[in-house]
């Protein structure tokens, strides 16, 4: 494993009296893929919240490539190279899907304040975003309406934005909520392509166990707002504590 | 470039030319007037519309700076005697600054706020108008503008010229990668920050640039009508634009210009007849809202979208197994 690329350290939120996350810790090493999992309301939303500039967290700091980054806005974040996708579709729903892909592209080029040359001018953003269309398999879908693609269409689009961006780090958040269990597989394609790449790690929340027991490097498992472990699959599968919290104490088959 | 493309600059090209030759036909001055007006109108909405349209701000204190730009026009020309050229760049730099002074306070607060805010701050300057008497001349205003043009038809073209460029400006910047991120705010604020764009700086953008383009219609009405008054700077002149904007059609730029069409000439067909005039733009307006939210421009591209439709080929017959 190489350098730790996205550390938290003793990350607390409470909303009023009520306490969301306390001290949380892991670290992400550049190249690791690590997934996230834990009953609804433990708080793991609410971490990629407080992760990517969105909340400021009650205590604790978020250290991206060792620079402290807590409570910076957002898009600073973003354009060093941390992005996230959203467990709610997110999207730019009255433009094309070929334009909210661009728009990602161009985010991080040069020319963005530029007000009077024709966007379709910018030939290597059209080429990048065509590229990252392909990835994510939306070729063809281009010119539709965001607000108009099916939902399991839209949820590619929200992992092409995320490509898009090109940061070193993403942040997946249940990238497969609302699709339906035929479509899940060809995500996690999508999902596992990038991950082959080898260049990007991955930070993922998601419930479909069977799956991210193979995918993942590592997975940590919040629960109550505490991180109650932080291992490799095996050993999580092991884990009686992650049994009795999260499982019931059943078997962990999926 | 595709044939459609090529038709879509047909339409306004035409209409230029058609503004541009009617005062050679018609000798009426009166019907020159109303164009006038008409254009200098349409170069306000069009201003109006990259707020509310591209960026889905929609500001009340917008009539500020058409206010600011009749005003300085009038008072530098007219008590200080200063050239036109002088006065002018004055209104530019004039506009410059306070715009950015307003977006700096503005763009920090959203929606409601936002609209709360600009109108207070475009009130304050309605207000000072009425009051700083020694130099605005208070209610009654400033008058002795020269025009920009002393022939009545020499004036009208320059108007023309001026709404085709600033037109063609807006179109710039609406399909430039800037005016991609400007829609992507309108679309979804919060995540065009996520994808790495700093939202207030592109606010900002903005408004400056339509704060400068409704000082430039401020100098031509003033320059027509001869007088500064505080009207000029009130918030019923930004729900003009408001309306012609919604009534022609949001984020359309040309939406801009019918609707100051429609809404000039029903004024000068109606204000004829009855005072109450204002009542029956109010029923249109309620009309337009109920049934076609996105304005005349929204009736015409949804014919031809139909016609589309009915001129793609039939859907192949479904193979059976």
């Amino acid at each position: 494993m190489e350098s730790i690329i996205l550390e938290a350290k003793n990350i607390k939120k409470s909303f009023g009296g009520i306490s969301v996350l306390e001290d949380v810790n892991f670290s992400l090493h550049a190249g690791e893929f690590k997934t996230i999992i834990g009953p609804n309301g433990a708080g793991k939303t609410t971490l990629y919240n407080i992760i990517s500039g969105v909340m400021k967290p009650t205590g604790g700091q978020i250290l991206f490539r060792g620079k402290d980054i807590t409570g910076m806005a957002p898009y600073k974040i973003t354009n060093m190279g941390l992005s996230r996708s959203f467990q709610v579709t997110n999207l730019f729903p009255n433009l094309s899907v070929h334009e909210n892909i661009r728009l990602a592209v161009q985010a991080k080029g040069h020319g963005s304040f530029n007000i009077i040359r024709s966007s379709s001018s910018y030939r290597e953003y059209i080429e990048k975003a065509a590229e990252i269309m392909e990835m994510v398999r939306l070729s063809g879908k281009g010119d539709l309406m965001a607000s108009d693609i099916s939902h399991v269409e839209k949820r590619k689009l929200e992992l092409g934005i995320l490509l898009a961006l090109g940061g070193d780090v993403i942040l997946l958040d249940e990238p497969t909520a609302g699709v339906s269990a035929e479509e899940v597989p060809e995500l996690f394609k999508i999902i596992e392509d990038v991950k082959n790449t080898k260049e990007k790690s991955i930070l993922l929340i998601e419930h479909k166990i069977n799956i991210i027991l193979n995918i993942s490097d590592t997975i940590a498992v919040l629960q109550n707002g505490v991180l109650i472990a932080d291992d490799t699959p095996e050993n999580i599968q092991k884990n009686e504590r992650v049994q009795a919290a999260y499982f019931g104490g059943g078997a962990l088959n999926g | 470039m595709s044939k459609n493309n090529k038709l879509k600059w047909i339409i306004p090209l035409v209409a230029v030319v058609v503004l541009l030759v009617i005062p050679f036909i018609s000798a009426s001055s009166y019907v020159t007037s109303l164009l006038t007006s008409i254009c200098i109108y349409s170069i306000f909405a069009i201003s109006y519309d990259l707020l509310l349209g591209y960026t889905g701000i929609a500001s009340f204190g917008h009539a500020l700076y058409f206010g600011l730009g009749a005003y300085i026009l009038a008072y530098t020309t007219v008590r200080l005697h200063w050239p036109v050229v002088l006065a002018l760049v004055m209104v530019l730099v004039v506009c410059v600054i306070i715009s950015f002074v307003i977006s700096f306070i503005t763009v920090r607060v959203k929606n409601l706020y936002f609209n709360m805010v600009t109108m207070a701050l475009g009130q304050l300057f309605y207000v000072m108008s009425t009051k700083y008497y020694k130099i605005t001349g208070g209610d009654d205003g400033l008058p002795g503008v020269k025009p920009l043009i002393a022939n009545k038809t020499g004036f009208y073209i320059l108007v023309v010229i001026i709404l085709a460029v600033v037109f063609l400006f807006c179109h710039r910047v609406v399909n430039s990668p800037a005016g991609s991120v400007l829609k992507a705010i309108k679309n979804n604020e919060e995540r065009t920050g996520l994808l790495g764009y700093n939202v207030l700086k592109y606010k900002t953008l903005i408004i400056q640039i339509s704060g400068i383009i409704a000082g430039l219609a401020g100098v031509l009405y003033v320059s027509s009508v001869r007088i500064a008054y505080p009207t000029m700077l009130h918030s019923s002149l930004t729900l003009q634009a408001l309306f012609m904007v919604v009534l022609g059609g949001t984020g359309t730029l040309y939406g801009g210009v019918i609707g100051a069409v429609i809404m000039k000439i029903e004024e000068s067909a109606l204000s004829g007849i009855t005072t109450r005039w204002m009542l029956i733009l109010g029923i249109v307006f309620i009309v337009v809202i109920l049934f076609f939210p996105s304005g005349t421009a929204g009736i015409f591209k949804k014919l031809a979208s139909r016609k589309k439709k009915t001129e793609q080929p039939p859907a192949l017959p479904e193979t059976k197994p």
